[in-house]
This record gives C-alpha cells, sequence and structure tokens, in this order.
C-alpha cells in the first residue's frame, strides 16, 4: 500500500488507481501519515538547507526502512521469492522437502529464472532511470551557485531522487584510494565542485572558485 | 546424373572448408596482431623513457600534469606533478609511492601500489584481457606529433566499459586513450607533448631537489594486506571476468579506526570495495547510486551495520553486482 501512496505522488498510477488509493487515504490514519511524509521526503530533497538534522536523520531513517522495489507489480512475487533465496537450490530443499529430487530441481530452476530475470528487470531499471537523472542533474549545475550541497550527483534507483546526507569526506577518500592517479590529476570528484574537502592535505580545496567554476 | 550430384556436393563440401579455413586464418591473423600491438603498449614503459605533458579531461573539465618517466636496472622511476590546482607530486620506483604536498608540508608514503597509470594502463601479462574484451585494429593518425596505430578494446559483455587506444608506432607508448560506453567518449588521457627515448638526468628524479624540512609530516597510507587464509569479507558470485586483486587495511584520514579495502580488476577496469562500520553520529548513508567524474561510478549499501561503497570504472550495473557480492564471512 505504501508503495502505491509513492506511486500516487510521483504520478505513476493510472486514474482509476489512483481514484482507488485516494478513496483509502481518506479513511487510514496511517496510510495519510505516509503520505505527508513522502511529501516531508520531497520537500527534504529539494530544500536541503531549511531543514534541520534532526528531520533529516528521521527522513534518513523512514527511508532506510523502506526497501525500494524496482520491479512490476506483476514480478514483485517472484522477485520477493526469488531475492530471499541466496542459494535457491537449498532454499527450495527446505521448503519442499519431501519433493523427490526432480521436482526439486524444477523448483530450483524456476527460480534462479525468477532471478534471473528480476535482476534483468532491476538492471533495465537502474540503468533507464539513471542516466536521464545524471543528465538532469548536471544541466540543473549553475555556475556561481553554491554547491557545496551537493558534492556528487546523487542519484537513486528509484527515479533519481538527491541525497544529500552522505559523507563528502569518505567519498573523497574513497576515489583517493581508488585510484590515487586520477584523483591528483586532480581527482574526479575533487575539481568538480567547490569546496570539497581533500584527504591528503585534511584541507578544503576550494582553488576552483577562482575560475569561477 | 548421380555422379554429377556427387561432384557438386564434393565441390560445395570443399568450398564451405575453405571459406571456414580462410575465416580461421583472418581471424588468427587479427589474434597475433592485436596481441603483438598490446604486447607492445603493455612492455613499453618497462623499455622506454618518456617525459611530457598529458591532460586528463572528462565532463568538460580539463587537467594536465607532467611525467618524467626512466628505465633502468632497478627498474621504473616515476615523477608526476599536478599543474593546476594544488601543487601534489608523485615519486614512484616501481611499486613504491611517495607524494609530496607542499603547501600542507606532507608527505604520503604508499609501499606497494598496484593500480595502473596512463600511459601505463595494461596488465602484464595481457592474455586474460581478451576474455573480457575483443581486439580490433583501425586506422594511423597523429598524436602529440607522433604517428600512432589507433586499437580499440570492444567489451565482449555491457558489463565494462570499451578502450580507444592511440599508440606510437616506434615505441608502443601509449599516447592517447579514451574510454567509451558504446560510441560515447566517457574520459580521455592524452599527451600534449612527450619525448621518447632521451636520457633522463636522475636529478630529475631525485626527491631531494624537494626542499622537504624536519617540520614535514611523513604519513603511511598504505596498511598490511590480509594473506589469502584470513580475509575478512566473503564474495559472492562476481560479474563475469572480474577478480580480487587484493584486499587490505587503511588508514584513513580522520578516521579513529582502519577501513577495508577491496581490489577487484577484469584486466583493465578496476573496482574498489571499502567497508568501515555504520557512524552511529552522523546520519547513515542511505543506499543508492552516485556519479563521479569520468568513468568512476559508486554504489553504496549497507549490511550488518557495515556500509559498503563500490568505487569503479564500469557501469552502474556492474557496480551494482560488486557491491552486492560483498558477505559476511560465516
Amino acid at each position: 500500500m505504501k508503495n502505491k501512496v509513492s506511486e500516487l505522488m510521483d504520478g505513476e498510477l493510472s486514474g482509476q488507481e489512483a481514484e482507488e488509493i485516494i478513496a483509502v487515504l481518506k479513511q487510514e490514519d496511517l496510510l495519510s501519515r505516509d503520505w505527508e511524509i513522502y511529501h516531508l521526503i520531497g520537500d527534504t530533497m529539494r530544500q536541503p538547507s531549511n531543514l534541520t538534522t534532526n528531520v533529516a536523520k528521521r527522513v534518513s531513517r523512514q527511508l532506510a526502512s523502506e526497501p525500494i522495489i524496482l520491479v512490476p507489480e506483476t514480478l514483485r512475487k517472484s522477485f520477493n521469492q526469488s531475492s530471499l533465496q541466496s542459494h535457491q537450490q537449498q532454499n527450495a530443499q527446505e521448503i519442499k522437502p519431501r519433493n523427490s529430487k526432480t521436482k526439486v530441481f524444477a523448483f530450483a530452476t524456476a527460480a534462479s529464472l525468477f532471478a534471473m530475470l528480476s535482476t534483468w528487470v532491476v538492471m533495465q531499471n537502474v540503468y533507464q532511470q539513471s542516466h536521464p537523472a545524471i543528465v538532469a542533474e548536471q544541466s540543473r549545475m549553475q555556475p556561481g551557485v553554491d554547491q557545496s550541497h551537493y558534492p556528487m550527483n546523487v542519484l537513486h534507483t528509484s527515479g533519481g531522487s538527491h541525497y544529500p546526507y552522505v559523507s563528502n569526506n569518505d567519498m573523497t577518500n574513497y576515489l583517493y584510494f581508488h585510484n590515487f592517479h586520477k584523483e591528483l590529476s586532480p581527482g574526479p570528484a575533487l575539481m568538480k565542485y567547490p569546496a570539497l574537502y581533500h584527504p591528503a592535505t585534511e584541507s578544503t580545496d576550494k582553488s576552483t572558485d577562482n575560475y569561477g567554476r | 546424373m548421380k555422379k554429377r550430384f556427387l561432384s557438386v556436393t564434393l565441390l560445395v563440401t570443399l568450398f564451405v572448408i575453405q571459406a571456414v579455413y580462410a575465416e580461421d586464418l583472418v581471424r588468427k591473423k587479427s589474434d597475433h596482431d592485436g596481441y603483438e600491438w598490446l604486447e607492445k603498449i603493455s612492455i613499453a614503459p618497462r623499455h622506454h623513457n618518456f617525459q611530457g605533458t598529458f591532460v586528463y579531461y572528462a565532463d568538460g573539465h580539463i587537467e594536465s600534469s607532467r611525467i618524467i618517466h626512466k628505465v633502468d636496472e632497478a627498474g621504473e622511476h616515476e615523477r608526476i606533478e599536478t599543474l593546476d590546482g594544488l601543487t601534489r607530486i608523485v615519486y614512484r620506483t616501481n611499486d613504491a609511492l611517495k607524494c609530496y604536498l607542499p603547501e600542507s608540508k606532507k608527505v604520503y608514503i604508499e609501499e606497494r601500489w598496484f593500480r595502473k597509470f596512463f600511459p601505463d594502463l595494461l596488465p602484464q601479462p595481457i592474455e586474460r584481457i581478451y576474455e573480457n574484451y575483443t581486439y580490433e585494429k583501425s586506422i594511423l593518425e597523429r598524436v602529440a606529433g607522433y604517428k600512432s596505430q589507433v586499437v580499440k578494446l570492444v567489451p565482449r559483455d555491457n558489463l565494462r566499459y570499451g578502450y580507444k587506444m592511440w599508440v606510437d608506432v616506434d615505441s608502443g607508448l601509449l599516447l592517447k586513450v579514451a574510454v567509451v560506453d558504446k560510441d560515447t567518449v566517457i574520459e580521455q588521457f592524452a599527451f600534449a607533448a612527450v619525448e621518447i627515448g632521451q636520457e633522463i638526468d636522475d636529478r630529475l628524479l631525485n626527491t631531494s631537489s624537494l626542499s622537504v624540512s624536519d617540520d614535514w609530516k611523513t604519513i603511511k597510507l598504505s596498511t598490511f594486506a590480509f594473506g589469502d587464509d584470513e580475509p575478512v569479507w566473503r564474495l559472492g558470485k562476481l560479474p563475469a571476468g572480474f577478480k580480487k586483486i587484493t584486499e587490505m587495511k587503511r588508514n584513513l584520514v580522520g578516521k579513529s579506526g582502519l577501513i577495508d579495502h577491496i581490489v577487484l580488476s577484469d584486466e583493465l577496469a578496476s573496482v574498489s570495495v571499502f567497508i568501515e562500520p555504520l557512524d552511529n553520529e552522523a546520519a547513515s548513508p542511505l543506499p543508492g547510486f552516485y556519479s563521479s567524474r569520468g568513468a568512476i561510478n559508486i554504489y553504496v549499501r549497507e549490511l550488518e551495520n557495515k556500509k559498503i561503497t563500490a568505487v569503479g570504472e564500469v557501469p552502474l550495473n556492474t557496480i551494482k553486482l560488486i557491491g552486492d557480492a560483498v558477505l559476511l564471512r560465516p
């Protein structure tokens, strides 16, 4: 149901479905609270500077508690089923212990097929959704605007929401360790946005400001 | 009539055999040619001195560095200095690396550096490249004043990016490289000017030319690598072609504890996985994808109160598969 609320917010529901969910929203307090929280999340994403850290943390928790499902409704059941099974065959045996080996095998094959299919669907979503989001985020970057709140092009699989709460320092350190050379040349993240923490100098690198970038 | 049918059949069979054989020959020739070019690129930095200026270009940004590279009996000696932004000078002798930061009076030391730097990008031996990439020879072009052969490494699947390389015909030195996602160039390294094969004065590579006083601080970045028998993390199914290169502890500036760093590679593209405990004070990082400059993609997730961050020059789906492959050791 929560997903439906989220979908309603994103305008992903058809007229019929939207009407149904709005009717339910009116009746259930819990759901209408979710509706409010989702809007708060939206506002948080758009205007992080107007909110206190406490709110952000609560929103973070709320978000964290909600798994993001990228699979269409029809596949969701099978996805849940297969994603729970890290070792399909083993689980298949647990579920159907009394079945013959051929049946177990058949079930395992079906499960792995589902897993493959689900993974493929996830991948498709990741690909189709993230790339346009990157472009959108970059095109929004205006010179001269304080971008220190947006250290990276921050992306999320469910439609490219922005999460400004990941530690900038950590990310720069990681990039530094991953590829010293690029960081030095200078790095992937370093010169892109002003006022980035520099892991080696423990200072904030604002050199790009001189160039008005 | 029967005889005629037989002869036609024979002729057709012969023709098919010949076609298959010819194709095989062409393929073998191409493979052989590819092998020679790749081998030439791979060994060039171990055989030739060079010095010049190269640029890194990605997402509309351009940054330049100066490189001096010398080969002698002891191996490779290199000095790279960034010419934009804060001064950073790296001295490398084979795998040992020192990074000088004059502005902050610090020296960072890395004992065992496994990453490949431009223009030394191909592994040695090169055989495993063919498992994940196919070779294509293209045209001759002029780069930094040198006649260069264009060669392409085309990924066999969608788990990695492609590489287009411009190679100096005489020395085999990589003069320019472009990382491509299908037809889109994501990032490039290229020499603007380079001198190949000339004598290099040892003084150019001597760190004593830097006026390092007592108030400079030396920091050891590298830590210890885990032995094969004691890895803390288990890796589940990895995307095709990727293998673990090393697993180590890292000393992060501003962190009290050490963090785990796992390095994986398909011989050309590499991915780092960082694992550290979640900071309960700070807002917890939210799982998802992040993008950085050029070919780098980042994926963050949580596992048992740990933050797992995968960083690498691979497509989003690959970075996710690798990040998700990290499992707790049972």
